[in-house]
């Protein structure tokens, strides 16, 4: 097994800063690969014997080896995904139709939080260093079955805490763009990789905006769907009710093939649904029965311009395709969102994040023989889990203490469900809401590292969606200055009613044709 | 303790926690089996074992065990289960939390009808149940001699009922009987295998003394590690006499709220370590469950499939396809069983599906008040003595033998009293004494074993073992009446004789 995180830069274990921000490097991705085929063009051609999926894996694999310096793997696997391409290629006419295995023989990379057999899987944390599950994710065992190649496992923000993929405990991801620019997180090493064109298509979890704000960073197109609509069976828990497994890819109809190939309820995840067909059936609707509107709050103070400037343009881009626009329109207790997100996902880190103990598996604190089991646990999980994750269970710990759990953790269900409402009452007769994906563009790696006030607020746009449940799309929808002259792709966000994500990938397709964004 | 159970001039409040396994062919939220003295780690799963990504689906057969549980004590069954984690960390929980209903448990209300033995008075005492939740058990350790502990996680994950009494137990024996009919009903129920000294069921009792007549309730202690009926009591007076000494030296403050382990090798409890600050379980609903619809009808209906061979009496019950332990006692204390407090108490547990035997047997003879007292006393003292001292648990007797022995013997006086038994004990032992009553005739006949109910031979016979004793005789009519066995002796070393047919015609023979 080749490992690609060994030799990639590594955070400097001491203060948790990159240890490497200083050197002087090209600052955009020189030598970008020629787009490869979509992933659908891709299998499509592997099923018409066109191209053979040992082709496509060897491609996707020399273009992470190539670039191993944007740190958007933590563990690449060739001699497994080359074995699983050639047993496709291999395959006999009968074993399938194109149409059970849409993701026929296409590389495609999971987020290291999503269990997977063949790989290890550490979700960016030294508590799973080396850690390799007895059994796949429910999300991969699909993907699998739709036959893609799973090439390897994507960096992250250690359990996927964190928006800009610095709290990884391997090492950080660059931005493709300008590679001293952070990719957004937690799904930072998904976003780049796809960015960079190393793959096709990524899988990404989406907790408070995991998957859309690294999109949105790295100028592609990110899916988070409803929360149920793919089960969350092998993903490994940071907050289990808001927590959701979607796709990073170059275009809507990639991100929306992926999605439904790992879609599905399932009997492993009590809290999965069995609404896929109703997704499914859904999407039928054209742009003349298509009625958005802004959400006010979310283009205001706050907001970068160039960033909000994107979003309307992208708006009036829609309404010229014939949809229509109610204007801006206030979602109540929209702003409520980020500390109730923020009080219930970190009750439920703490909470999901006990088992890490040493007792079972990953690393053990050795302590002397006699000590007490208290003093092994302190040890552990002192020495092995990362600074913004000992925050957040901290945080999640005193929220549920008795005395305090009906001032944090209760009031904050009860600030749900008024976000839910709020927004289920915007989108009353509406197909979706339109709204940037962050305030900012990617900003510089080490900008907010040691300002975790600040790096919270940047979820803003992305939590409510969460806390509702609600699927929501992001889309490139054009460029933005930085600040400092360099332009840096903006994501336009669409949130749509639950399981319409046939609809919000419909709406998204027409936006994405006519926007014509031009990726790396 | 005075004989009422009373301590100086203060009582008992206990109450009881009782948890039970519940009988499930796998696991509460992961598909292992759910068995018990397995090879250590043999039945795990990543479920089981906690590992990352992993997630619970509830055992829709646990929640309905549950249900069944606590219609059975006449609590309200909720229609929907809701989950919640306790936290704490400890080697044997593998995800660092428990899954348990704290917030609003499956069961709340409903009472315990406990029959204390007439040694204790003999009365029915009624027990209120607080609440039953479901929760799941946590793995096992052990420590090996170099103080490693090692940890076994079969029992991980296993469902759990615990069933909070109120508390209203006042003796120590009201403990001990409270926790024994628990099980009767558990087991009734094949809610649980109950086994105290196997963990499937494990009690722990809260003992607090207050003074007679007084409302308010003392400091309550917590006291575990009790692994028999007799410990129980024992613990509770134990503790009992404890706080007392405490109370009555003016240093009632000295009683804490804790945790003690019962120490049976010497029978005083021992306060358990004490954690640094009160524990804080950090409760809050389970985020990877949502909440589980229980369709009652359809545990009913489940159940009364379930239940489907029972056919023992339409007696007015709770449950219609079941009769509990409590009812089973009230309807064999009255006619036409009418069997006594004790022997109700012992045969409401259907040992050795002896009561079901005797249903049987009663439902086959269609006898009158005599032959079912026989009945009784068969069972409770020949047949029950022989699957005690059985090893394997197994007899030849058929209902239908047992039967045709009663009518043989008690019906028709055809062979005696001591051929039955000798008959019984044959059959019991899987001896070929016939298959049905015709058969069985046959054998007595072919092995002589009828007695001779003819009176003229009877009269010839006691005639002449009268005349051929005229001493003992003199001495019987002197006042010695016990002779009158010497002459029973005699007449029956003449014949197979009918030992009641002798008694009426040689007594007045006798007195001449
Ligand atoms: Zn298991």
């Amino acid at each position: 097994m080749t490992s690609v995180a060994r030799s990639a830069l590594r955070l400097n274990a001491k203060d948790g800063k990159p240890a490497r921000w200083g050197r002087t490097r090209s600052r955009t991705l020189v030598n970008a690969l020629p787009s490869p085929t979509s992933a659908l063009e891709s299998a499509s051609q592997v099923t018409a014997a066109k191209v053979t999926s040992v082709q496509l894996t060897q491609q996707a694999l020399d273009a992470i080896a190539e670039h191993e310096d944007l740190g958007a793997f933590l563990h690449v696997n060739a001699d497994v995904a080359i074995n699983h391409a050639r047993q496709i290629d291999e395959r006999s006419e009968s074993d399938d139709s194109a149409e059970d295995r849409p993701l026929l023989g296409v590389p495609i990379a999971v987020k290291d939080n999503l269990c997977t057999s063949d790989m290890p899987t550490t979700a960016g944390s030294k508590v799973l260093e080396n850690y390799t599950p007895p059994y796949d994710a429910t999300a991969v065992q699909n993907l699998r079955k739709a036959g893609a190649v799973i090439v390897g496992k994507t960096n992250l923000d250690e359990f996927g805490m964190g928006s800009t993929n610095e709290a990884s405990a391997y090492h950080v991801v660059r931005n493709p763009w300008a590679t001293d620019r952070v990719p957004g997180g937690s799904s930072g090493g998904s976003a780049a990789a796809v960015a960079a064109n190393l793959v096709a298509a990524a899988i990404g979890t989406d907790t408070g905006g995991s998957i859309r704000q690294p999109a949105s960073f790295c100028g592609i197109v990110g899916f988070k769907p409803t929360y149920g609509l793919v089960s969350r069976y092998g993903l490994i828990s940071y907050a289990s009710s808001l927590d959701t497994v979607g796709c990073l890819a170059r275009s809507v109809d990639d991100a929306e093939a992926v999605l439904m190939a790992m879609a599905g309820g399932d009997a492993s995840d009590a809290t999965s649904s069995y609404h896929r067909d109703d997704a499914n059936n859904t999407g039928g609707g054209d742009m003349e029965s298509t009625r958005f509107a802004l959400v006010g709050a979310a283009l205001g103070e706050g907001v970068d311009s160039g960033v909000s400037a994107a979003v309307r343009a992208a708006a009036a881009t829609l309404e010229s395709l014939g949809a229509t626009c109610d204007g801006d329109v206030d979602v109540p207790n929209f702003e409520d969102a980020l500390p109730a997100y923020y009080a219930i996902a970190c009750s439920e880190a703490s909470s999901n994040l006990s088992r890490f103990d040493g007792a079972r598996y990953g690393p053990r604190a050795s302590v002397e023989k006699g000590a007490s089991l208290q003093s092994m646990y302190d040890e552990t999980r002192g020495s092995n889990l990362g600074e913004e994750v000992k925050r957040r269970i901290l945080m999640g710990t005193y929220a549920l203490s008795s005395g305090y759990y009906d001032a944090c953790y209760k009031r904050a269900q009860q600030v749900r469900t008024l976000v839910r409402r709020g927004l289920d009452e915007a989108l009353e007769g509406r197909t979706c809401l339109l709204l940037p994906a962050a305030p900012t563009v990617a900003y510089k790696l080490g900008e907010k590292t040691d300002d975790p006030l600040a790096m919270y607020a940047g979820d803003l746009m992305t939590v409510p969606a969460s806390l509702a449940g609600l699927p929501a799309v992001v889309i490139p929808c054009g460029m933005a200055d930085a600040g400092d002259g360099t332009m840096m792709p903006v994501g336009l966000q669409l949130i749509g009613k639950s399981f319409s994500e046939r609809e919000l990938a419909r709406v998204a397709k027409a936006l994405e044709k006519a926007i014509a964004f031009k990726g790396l | 303790m005075s004989s009422d159970g009373t301590y100086g001039e203060y009582e008992v409040v206990c109450g009881i926690e009782a948890h039970v396994q519940l009988k499930t062919k796998t696991k509460a939220f992961c598909p292992c089996p759910n068995e018990y003295g397995a090879a250590p780690n043999t039945l795990v799963c990543p479920v089981c074992l906690g590992h990352p990504g992993t997630l619970p689906v509830p055992n829709a057969e646990a929640v309905r065990l549950a249900a069944l549980a606590g219609m059975a004590f006449d609590g309200s069954i909720r229609s929907v289960a809701h989950w919640d984690r306790k936290q704490y960390f400890y080697a044997d929980l593998p995800k660092g939390y428990q899954i348990t209903q704290f917030y609003e448990p499956i069961v709340e209300g409903g009472t315990l009808e406990v029959q204390m033995p007439e040694a204790n008075g003999g009365s029915v005492k009624h027990v209120g149940i607080e609440r039953a939740h479901l929760e799941e058990d946590a793995g096992k350790l052990t420590y090996d001699g170099d103080a490693d502990a090692l940890v076994d996680f079969n029992r991980a994950g296993v469902p759990l009922l615990e069933i909070v009494s109120k508390p209203d137990i006042r003796t120590p024996a009201e403990a001990s009987q409270y926790a024994q009919e628990l099980r009767r009903l558990v087991r009734a129920l094949g809610v649980s295998d109950g086994n105290l000294n196997e963990g499937s069921m494990r009690c722990d009792v809260n003992v607090s003394l207050r003074k007679q007549s007084t409302e308010a309730f003392g400091t309550k202690v917590e006291v575990k590690n009790l692994n028999s009926f007799s410990s129980i009591a024992r613990a509770v007076h134990h503790e009992a006499e404890r706080q007392l000494a405490l109370l009555e030296a003016g240093d009632g403050d000295a009683i804490q709220q804790e945790t003690r382990l019962w120490d049976e090798a010497n029978g005083v409890t021992r306060s358990a370590r004490s954690k640094e600050g009160a524990a804080d379980y950090r409760y809050f609903p389970e985020p990877d469950l949502p909440p589980t619809r229980i369709d009652i009808d359809a545990v009913r209906a489940d159940l009364a499939r379930r239940f489907e061979e029972d056919h023992t009496s339409s007696h007015d019950r709770r449950l219609p396809f079941v009769e509990l332990p409590s009812e089973t006692r009230r309807r064999i204390q009255s006619p036409p069983l009418n069997l006594t407090a004790d022997t109700a108490l012992t045969l409401c547990e259907n040992p050795f599906g002896l009561l079901t035997f005797l249903d049987s047997t009663v439902a086959h003879l269609n006898g009158n008040e005599g032959v079912i007292r026989a009945a009784c006393n068969y069972v409770l003292g020949d047949i029950m003595g022989h699957f005690n001292s059985s090893k394997t648990g197994e007899s030849g007797l058929t209902v239908e033998i047992f039967a045709a022995i009663l009518t043989l013997s008690e019906s028709e006086e055809l062979i005696s009293g001591k051929t039955a038994k000798e008959l019984l004990k044959a059959a019991l032992a899987g001896g070929d004494v016939g298959n049905d009553e015709k058969e069985l005739r046959q054998y007595v006949e072919d092995n002589n074993l009828a007695q001779v109910s003819d009176p003229d031979q009877i009269t010839a016979w006691c005639r002449e073992v009268v005349d051929a004793n005229p001493n003992q005789l003199e001495q019987y009519r002197g006042g010695k009446t016990k002779l009158k066995g010497f002459f029973v002796g005699g007449v029956l070393k003449k014949g197979n004789a009918n030992p009641k047919m002798i008694d009426s015609i040689l007594v007045p023979m006798l007195d001449g």
